[in-house]
């Protein structure tokens, strides 16, 4: 797990992901994630492969980040990759996938999964399918692998923010997309050009959709204002919880100086008696301090609002223009 | 004197009066010689009757007492009872005086007290009895510690006793005619008797063996004290003769000056004894006023009344309240005082004045020639205002009782007004210096805040009629005849003007209050909307006392009834808010305890209102009701037409809640009560229908308790049309692209210009887009102006990136100083937590506000990467 993760780019086989395709809308509006097996080839990984998981319902409902691994899930993968090893697949696990609506990906379950898999094997990747933004905007498939920071700091165990501060994580760095590349085998590549030579004369060809020039905006940016107030809701419940905090800490705090007030003039007059002084930090019997709250929880909240934010901002961009596009055609 | 009275008194009415005697003799344990003396030779001389007479006639007698034991008749006859024991007093004491030893003396008292026995016996009087008893047995066990002898007469008595008892149980068992308190006596006594027998069982039975024998030996061991007992009763009888033939006489000439030392001795003894147990105030009451009527001079009679009223005031425990007749004899007392201190110029009653070291001669003249008596009259006013409240607050208030007890209120009143007159006549200076006064001004105040400007002019000329004509106040100048418009206020602008002067902030409060009450009775809505505003009392009062916090709510109350009688419907509303949601309404208006707190303390019982001055609660629910409704329409109207919920904003909740309920009803039935009626109209005026709205909400009856019902139906039909028109314009105009004044006009049945000046009001209140076309006389609706949710969302967003920014300014303020930390380098991990958030105040820089919804929905983002670079840069510098 210390090694570096060496590849720098996926290539997924077009099955693979016309396979998350179909998984991802039959299994609509649960979020369907499944197991993906290819190769690590230098500084490529290759997934040729992937299968569904077995989704309860309770999956999204439940808090509980276990969920993915538990013991008849673990089971399922060991009896499928024994399977498909015996049809002469790579039986190599490369990572899983996630479909997921409007970029709401980033939570416990996904990272606590991701930073298992990668546990195992660095290269491993999460591949993000978004279906809703697939929909509205533009096909959405990305690959995500988990930042060397936040590994790091996962690792010692402890969310505080002397730990983010020294290793210098912050919400950007949590993950780390991967460029994907999708291969088409010979054989589909031939398959598709025969397609397109067969038709020419037909308006409906495989590579001529309308779609892009589609200019509803307003329900995809509703629904992302939606989620982000959703989000911002629990950064402020998080908040209140850190604010808790920070009040019981100065509380302590103040306590801890009147007692070391009281001691140093105890010391002073000890001194003038010809005493040795008592010890003035030995306060940690006498005072407990408050704990300070996992900051991972903000981590996530905070990415996962950056996310949407940067979600806005590209659809932004490639829907002003198709707005000026439908200006000029009107006032022609 | 008193003693030696009340022992005359006693002896003669047995059956009622032992416990009386019982206690006047405890306390005179070590009578003096003389008076047992002078009893003695009483009885010595009048021993001529045979005893057998005697007992017949004292048992008639004390059998027609004991009917009328608090009647006139009853208080009379001791009257005579002591004029005449009183002259036989003075010539037997001047004639012989025999000394008797401290042992005959005793022997007396058991033969008192066996006499009782043995008159009560014939009246199965079993409680008297047992009380003799008990005492008859002090007094032998006192004397056979001292002289180590038993009385034969007692032995006598107990073996008489015993046979009685026996014959008594038998009887009783037979015909069960005794009452319970009897009854229970009669065990007692049966208890007590078997147990105290034990000791002189020998004794008893010789005496059984041969009585006369018996009685032989012992009367040459005493024979002084046998005679006597078979004479003393004959005493008694004598002296009832006396009293027919010559009772009064004796005090008008002879007794003058002997009497009035007596007054004095008599009442020091009382003085003496308030305060401590075991004292038969009853008793002292009748003494004392049995002394005034004997005294003419001025100062004894300013002296036994300043005894009698707080003596009177004693008599009853502090749970309960003074009855009827006590509270009138009080206060016919205190306006007794007040004409002698009246008449009597010489005399004054101050509180300041010395204290008398000497009954007898009195208080000395002042530079002035007058003499001070120390004593509060106000005090005695005020305690006497308390019981009428008291007596109020525990009578049914729908019983005529009530009615009745209410009429006491003007003769409280106008002595209140001539105790105002009396001190106010002492107060050298200004008026507002003197404290009593205050005080008095203060129950005045109290007992007329509350009351319509009518009621009080009637008052006044009423009170002011039974008093004395020379006599006016400087501050409320006496009235007469009609009373002129607004002399309410005025009236209780001058008592207040005096009460705001005072130090002490209560009399300042509750003047103020009370002020503000009358001023919003009588609707001058914004004089005591103004006056409430620059009391600032509602940032003090909720640490103020109970009463005046009650008090306050009142005057809040009666505010918000005022904007409504004025017309002021949305005041009305806010006022009422928080009073009419509460579900403790009747609490906070001090008209009644908390459903659920049935066995609530008698305090917060004593502190509730009487019934006369509470505020019709239904008619303020009606109220608040009412004045939610018409500003609740309009707003429902509007909501129900947008599709968001932006709009929604509530005014009412207890409105709302009620209307849910209404229209959740399957079926709802003709109205019933006030709050159907008005939620009846509610869901009428949003379907459209003013006509029937109005119908309903004029309809209901309690608007009777309202003045002037008629004007307030009046504005209530207008209103409700306004709201019509409100309500449809909110609702439906988006239908319409243009709609004529005029049609309005006739639809709502308002007049051109008032629909203008509603629809202007809509227009600039933005709660629609429309605009009036002054050349074609109608409205003119603009279409599609409607925010797309996506910009509400925008819209909304852009408050929540705001709020965002204050939570992280707040959080980062909420961090501790790095400079000061205590922790010292041994603890980082919080030093640094701290240092996370004091970063998050140059971040926050919540940039460019601009229409952009882009740069909204960035805004949230753009402020918190901010924080995190700044926090990784920060940290990394000190690092």
């Amino acid at each position: 797990m210390d090694a570096k993760p060496l590849a720098t780019k996926v290539v997924v086989d077009s099955s693979v992901v016309l396979h998350i395709v179909k998984h991802a809308s039959e299994a609509a509006p649960y979020q369907a994630c499944g197991q993906l097996l290819g190769l690590d080839n230098q500084d490529i990984l290759e997934v040729t492969h992937g299968f569904n998981l077995p989704v309860s319902n309770s999956f999204y409902d439940s808090n509980d980040s276990a969920t993915l691994r538990t013991k008849a899930i673990n089971k399922y993968i060991g009896d499928m990759v024994e399977q498909l090893k015996e049809v002469k697949v790579d039986a190599n696990t490369v990572g899983f996938y996630q479909c997921t609506h409007l970029g709401k990906f980033i939570n416990h379950v996904v990272i606590d999964n991701l930073y298992a898999y990668q546990k195992e094997n660095p290269e491993a990747v999460v591949l993000v399918y978004d279906l809703s933004k697939t929909v509205y905007a533009s096909f959405s498939f990305k690959a995500y692998r988990l930042s060397p920071a936040f590994i790091a700091v996962k690792k010692s165990g402890k969310f505080s923010t002397k730990n983010l501060v020294e290793k210098e994580l912050s919400y950007h760095d949590i993950l780390e997309e991967v460029p994907v590349e999708i291969h088409n085998s010979h054989l589909v590549t031939l398959l598709l050009q025969n397609l397109s030579t067969q038709q020419p004369e037909s308006s409906f060809t495989l590579n001529s959709t309308f779609n892009s020039l589609d200019i509803t905006i307003d329900p995809y940016l509703e629904k992302t204002m939606e989620s982000i107030f959703d989000s911002i809701d629990d950064f402020h419940y998080d908040q209140g919880n850190y604010n808790y905090y920070q009040r019981q800490l100065a509380r302590e705090q103040s306590k801890i100086s009147q007692w070391q007030q009281k001691r140093k003039a105890e010391n002073h007059v000890r001194q003038q008696k010809g005493e040795a002084p008592l010890p003035l930090d030995n306060y940690g019997k006498l005072f407990k301090l408050p704990e300070e709250p996992s900051r991972l929880e903000n981590l996530l909240i905070s990415a996962q609002l950056d996310k949407y934010c940067t979600q806005i901002e590209e659809f932004g961009a490639t829907v002003s223009s198709k707005l000026f596009a439908t200006q000029k055609s009107l006032e022609a | 004197m008193s003693r030696f009275f009340a022992g005359g008194a006693s002896s003669d009415s047995e059956s009622e009066s032992s416990s009386d005697e019982e206690i006047l003799n405890s306390s005179s344990g070590s009578e003096s010689e003389s008076e047992s003396g002078s009893d003695k030779s009483g009885s010595d001389e009048e021993s001529d009757d045979s005893m057998f007479n005697n007992e017949s006639e004292s048992e008639s007698e004390s059998d027609e007492e004991g009917g009328a034991a608090k009647g006139p008749a009853y208080f009379l006859k001791n009257q005579f009872l002591r004029g005449g024991a009183d002259s036989d007093e003075e010539s037997d004491d001047e004639g012989k005086r025999v000394v008797k030893s401290a042992k005959d003396k005793l022997i007396d008292d058991i033969d008192a007290s066996i006499k009782i026995i043995d008159n009560a016996k014939r009246i199965n009087d079993w409680i008297s009895i047992s009380s003799e008893f008990d005492k008859m047995n002090k007094l032998v066990e006192k004397a056979n510690k001292q002289y180590s002898e038993i009385p034969s007469q007692y032995i006598k008595t107990l073996a008489g006793l015993e046979d009685f008892l026996e014959e008594a149980v038998k009887a009783e068992k037979s015909a069960k005619k005794m009452n319970a308190s009897n009854a229970r006596a009669l065990n007692t006594i049966k208890q007590r008797l078997k147990k105290n027998n034990r000791d002189y069982e020998s004794k008893i039975t010789a005496y059984r063996a041969d009585p006369e024998a018996y009685e032989k030996a012992a009367l040459a061991n005493a024979p002084i004290s046998a005679i006597p007992t078979a004479k003393r009763g004959a005493s008694v009888e004598t002296n009832d003769d006396l009293v027919d033939d010559q009772g009064f006489a004796v005090v008008g000439k002879a007794g003058k000056a002997v009497e009035e030392v007596d007054v004095f001795k008599t009442l020091a003894t009382i003085i003496e004894s308030r305060g401590k147990k075991n004292v038969d105030r009853y008793d002292q009451i009748k003494t004392l006023e049995g002394l005034i009527t004997t005294t003419t001079s001025a100062y004894e009679i300013i002296s036994i009344l300043l005894a009698l009223i707080p003596l009177r005031f004693d008599s009853i425990s502090s749970s309960q309240f003074l009855s009827v007749e006590s509270w009138r004899a009080t206060s016919q007392d205190v306006t007794t005082l007040l004409a002698t201190l009246e008449k009597n110029s010489a005399y004054s009653v101050i509180e300041s004045a010395e204290e008398i070291d000497d009954l007898y001669l009195g208080p000395k003249s002042n530079a002035q020639g007058v003499k001070e008596i120390r004593g509060s009259i106000a005090s005695l006013v005020e305690r006497l205002d308390d019981e009428l409240n008291r007596s109020l607050q525990n009578i049914d208030p729908h019983t005529t009782e009530y009615a009745d007890r209410l009429r006491d209120q003007v003769d409280l009143y106008a002595i209140l007004i001539r105790t105002q007159v009396y001190v106010e006549k002492y107060i050298k200076g200004n008026l507002y210096e003197s404290e009593a006064l205050s005080r008095l001004l203060s129950r005045r105040v109290d007992h007329i805040y509350y009351k319509s400007a009518k009621l009080i002019g009637l008052t006044e000329v009423k009170v002011w009629e039974s008093i004395p004509a020379e006599l006016d106040s400087k501050l409320t100048p006496r009235v007469t005849g009609t009373i002129v418009e607004g002399y309410s206020v005025s009236l209780l602008n001058s008592i207040c003007s005096v009460l705001y002067k005072q130090t002490n902030t209560i009399y300042r409060t509750k003047a103020m209050l009370s002020h503000i009450y009358q001023y919003a009775l009588n609707d001058q809505y914004f004089k005591a909307r103004d006056m409430f505003l620059m009391s600032h009392l509602q940032s003090s009062i909720h640490s103020a006392e109970s009463t005046i916090q009650v008090l306050y709510n009142r005057a809040l109350a009666q505010v918000g009834l005022c904007a409504f009688r004025v017309g002021l419907i949305p005041e009305t509303q806010t006022i009422l808010q928080d009073l009419c949601s509460s579900s403790k309404q009747r609490e906070l208006l001090g008209q009644g305890t908390g459903k659920f707190q049935q066995q609530s303390n008698i305090v917060e019982k004593q502190r509730l209102l009487p019934f006369h001055t509470h505020i019709n609660s239904e008619l303020l629910e009606c109220v608040y009701l009412t004045a939610s409704l018409l500003l609740e329409v309009p707003c429902i109207a509007t909501a129900g037409s947008s599709s968001t919920d932006s709009k929604k904003k509530v005014i009412s909740k207890s409105f709302r809640r009620l209307l849910e309920n209404v229209e959740r009803n399957v079926f709802n039935g003709p109205p019933e009560n006030t709050r159907d009626h008005i939620m009846q109209a509610a869901m009428a005026l949003l379907e459209g229908d003013w006509k029937a709205a109005r119908e309903l909400l004029t309809s209901i009856k309690i608007w009777k308790f309202i003045n002037n019902p008629e004007t307030i139906k009046a504005m209530l039909g207008e209103k409700v049309q306004e709201v019509a028109l409100i309500a449809f314009f909110n609702s439906d105009v988006k239908y319409y692209s243009t709609i004529s004044i005029a049609t309005l006009a006739s639809t709502f049945e308002l007049t051109e210009r008032r629909v203008k000046a509603i629809v202007s009001k809509v227009i600039a209140n933005e709660d629609i887009s429309a605009a009036i076309d002054e050349k074609t006389q109608s409205v003119v609706v603009r279409q599609g102006v409607e925010l797309t949710k996506l910009q509400e969302l925008a819209l909304a967003l852009s408050d929540k990136a705001f709020q965002l920014t204050e939570r992280n300014e707040r959080l980062m303020s909420g961090g501790y100083q790095l400079s000061d930390k205590p922790t010292g380098s041994s603890n980082p991990n919080n030093t640094n937590s701290g240092n996370n958030n004091a970063n998050n105040a140059n971040s926050n820089n919540s940039g460019n506000n601009a229409g952009n919804k882009q740069n909204q929905n960035r805004k949230p983002h753009q402020g918190r990467s901010n924080n995190h670079t700044h926090n990784n840069n920060h940290n990394n510098n000190r690092a």
